[in-house]
């Protein structure tokens, strides 16, 4: 970049020139880059480089140092059935999740969006379930879960959906079930409020025109709505998505990853083989992997769903 | 095809009221315009009719039936969207077939109907744009199409020609019309342009001020205006007012104005002393070497056929269209003359026509 001024005459003395005395003055670029160049470079890509690096060695207790290893975790990564046992619930809970969280959140947007008294207030409640730590919500509905003293446990028995001597969070099939409706009670109400942002600033032009070409709601929600929304859906489902990738709290609250390793996502077997295990470079390299995955995933969502930024 | 009926129809925005009694009866493959000045409730009108605003007074009847409560859907009217109100993630051709897709019209039918309009309206190379991707007049013709490729009981145009040239306007003019008299689809129009309002009406309404000013046929609110407002607002060059006193001169009434002097119908229902205004057409009255109107030339503009002359009669500005070749310098007496038929006669303080 040259340090040619942006705004014609700007060296003049016209409105824009400001007194130099006391204040930082530079056409240059970098100072003003610098500061966050510099966090960048602390907080993102030192962590970064270092992991890669992590991943190459491994941590030797005797020692109490790194030794390098070469390519070994690399090489035992894509054998280690347990890392891909752990990819596919990650993939699961991502699926499941994420469906009904867009489609939920949509259905509950729709509802909301109205402007009769009342519905402003419901709109404000919304936002209640999002200043509840993750951790929290999971340990609410580790209680509600409870096979004795919980609430939903209680409602699903009474109505025949669970039999009584079942515990949801300790059953293979149910327990990650189990963990995903915390999940879905906590960030539906994210997707409304994006989705209800969206809704709102549509045109309503589109809408009455619809009408006089005599739409019936469905075919306006899947030819107007749906389209129009096409872009805030695909922000929504990038954000939540990359999200569910990385969960980590309501599992680890709630399950442990048990029963079995019928709940233990990616993220919880990097955590399991850095802290537990104090294997810092084998962790380090299933975190690389999920962020390479992510990584893939995400851009290639970004160019099929032509998202700009 | 249908009747469309206003009942003592009046329309309030909360607390502020923009309407009130309006009545008139649009006959099955009628074509009414209405016309009025900016905010006088055209355009609530047809949305009213087309149930995109309710009814707060009166009764609205479509083909006889009342239909103040009916869904916008369910009214069988097509319409064109002063704001165009296109399908902005759509194509200029699904705009246009949006209503046979979802009324689930076999495909081939479709596209023909789609191609049809399309022909018309000059918006064949542009079937595969986007509506954010063409000019005003090509959104305005697609909003046109959308309503054009309807088969519906009534059509509702909301100044559909404002933003095309003068030529283009034309053309969609004759388009409209052959339109209508091959369907017959009853059509409420909304326009500002005098020439569309003449020559495509069968009746012409006339508001102002979510009133009714006057209802009839193009020739009779040209020729018989039932108000001073209505005989301002329709013609152009406007129609010249003249204040003056009746009186009866060798036995025939004339409207005394300073010096000038206006031959008046022998029939007229004057009273002698009566204050009125006088009207006078511009294009109907004639330089006249003995005319009785005394005037004072201003300023001439020649307009190509004719010129139009600008002047005074008894301190009041006159206008008169004269033929072409006059010249005229500034305070050349003048004289004028029309034919008594032709000049209207208003209350001067109700501007009632007398
Ligand atoms: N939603 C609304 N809320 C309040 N007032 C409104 C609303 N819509 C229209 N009005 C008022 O109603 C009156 C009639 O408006 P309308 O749009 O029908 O005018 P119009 O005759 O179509 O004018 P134009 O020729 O400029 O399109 C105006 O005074 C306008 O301010
Ligand atoms: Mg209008």
């Amino acid at each position: 970049m040259s340090g040619a001024p942006a705004v014609a005459g700007r060296q003049d003395e016209g409105a824009f020139a400001r007194p130099a005395r006391g204040r930082a003055v530079s056409d240059h670029p970098l100072p003003w880059l610098l500061p966050l160049v510099l966090i960048l470079l602390a907080f993102t890509v030192y962590p970064l480089f270092y992991n890669i690096y992590l991943s190459f060695h491994e941590y030797a207790p005797f020692k109490r140092a790194l030794v390098w290893v070469g390519t070994e975790n690399w090489t035992r990564l894509f054998a280690d059935g347990r890392l891909w046992d752990s990819l596919g619930v990650t993939l699961v809970y991502f699926v499941v999740a994420l469906a009904i969280e867009v489609a939920l959140g949509m259905a509950i947007a729709l509802l909301l969006d109205a402007d009769e008294p009342g519905f402003g207030f419901l709109r404000g409640v919304l936002t209640l379930t999002l200043v509840i730590p993750p951790a929290i919500t999971g340990m609410m509905f580790l209680l509600m879960e409870d096979p004795q003293f919980g609430i939903l446990s209680y409602v699903l028995k009474l109505f025949g959906l669970l039999d009584s001597t079942t515990p949801i969070l300790a059953t293979p099939s149910l327990a990650l079930a189990g963990v995903v409706l915390a999940d879905v009670w906590q960030w539906t109400p994210f997707m409304v409020l994006i989705f209800l942002a969206g809704l709102r600033a549509l045109p309503v032009e589109p809408y009455e025109a619809a009408m006089i070409d005599g739409a019936s709601p469905l075919q306006t929600f899947t030819r107007l709505t749906l389209p129009m929304m096409g872009k805030v859906i695909a922000v929504a489902v990038l954000i939540r998505g990359i999200d569910l990738f990385r969960v980590f709290d309501y599992v680890y609250v709630m399950t442990s990853g048990g029963p079995g390793t019928a709940t233990y996502s990616l993220s919880l077997y990097a955590w399991q083989q850095t802290f537990s295990f104090v294997k810092w470079g084998y962790g380090a390299t299933i975190s690389l992997f999920s962020l390479v995955i992510v990584l893939v995933v995400a851009n290639l969502f970004i160019y099929l769903a032509k998202v700009r930024w | 095809m249908a009747t469309v009926e206003y009942k003592g129809i009046g329309k309030s925005f909360g607390s502020v009221r923009v309407m009130k009694d309006i009545s008139l009866l649009i006959r099955d493959r009628g074509f009414v315009v209405l016309l009025g000045p900016s905010g006088c409730g055209k355009t609530t009108l047809l949305r009213m009719t087309a149930g995109l605003e309710t009814v707060s007074e009166g009764d609205l009847l479509i083909g006889g039936r009342r239909v103040n409560g009916l869904h916008p859907r369910d009214r069988d009217i097509a319409m064109v969207f002063q704001n165009y109100a296109l399908y902005p993630t759509m194509k200029v051709y699904d705009n246009i077939a949006f209503s046979l897709q979802v009324a689930k019209l076999p495909p081939e039918e479709i596209r023909k109907k789609v191609h049809w309009a399309a022909e018309t309206l000059n918006l064949t190379p542009f079937l595969d744009r986007y509506p954010k991707a063409l000019s005003g007049g090509q959104r305005q013709r697609v909003a046109m199409g959308r309503a054009m490729v309807r088969e519906a009981q009534v059509f509702l145009f909301d100044e559909p020609l404002s933003n095309l040239d003068a030529k283009l306007r034309a053309h969609m003019r004759m388009e409209i019309r052959q339109l209508h008299n091959r369907l017959g689809t009853t059509t409420v129009y909304v326009t500002h342009d005098q020439i569309e309002a003449m020559t495509m009406a069968d009746t012409i309404v006339l508001m102002q001020g979510g009133r009714i000013e006057q209802i009839g046929t193009p020739d009779e609110v040209y020729d018989r205006p039932a108000n001073r407002y209505v005989a301002d607002f329709i013609g152009s060059p406007g129609m010249n007012f003249l204040e003056g006193v009746v009186e009866s001169q060798n036995g025939a009434p004339v409207c005394r104005a300073g010096e000038a002097v206006i031959p008046l119908p022998h029939d007229t229902a004057a009273r002698p002393g009566q204050k009125v205004v006088c009207g006078l057409r511009p294009g109907e009255v004639r330089l006249d070497p003995n005319g009785p109107i005394v005037a004072k030339a201003i300023i001439a503009e020649p307009t190509g056929p004719e010129v139009q002359l600008y002047a005074e009669v008894a301190g009041q500005r006159f206008v008169a269209l004269v033929p072409k070749g006059n010249t005229f310098r500034e305070g050349d007496p003048l004289r004028l003359s029309i034919d008594p038929e032709r000049v209207h006669l208003f209350d001067a303080e109700s501007g009632a026509r007398v």
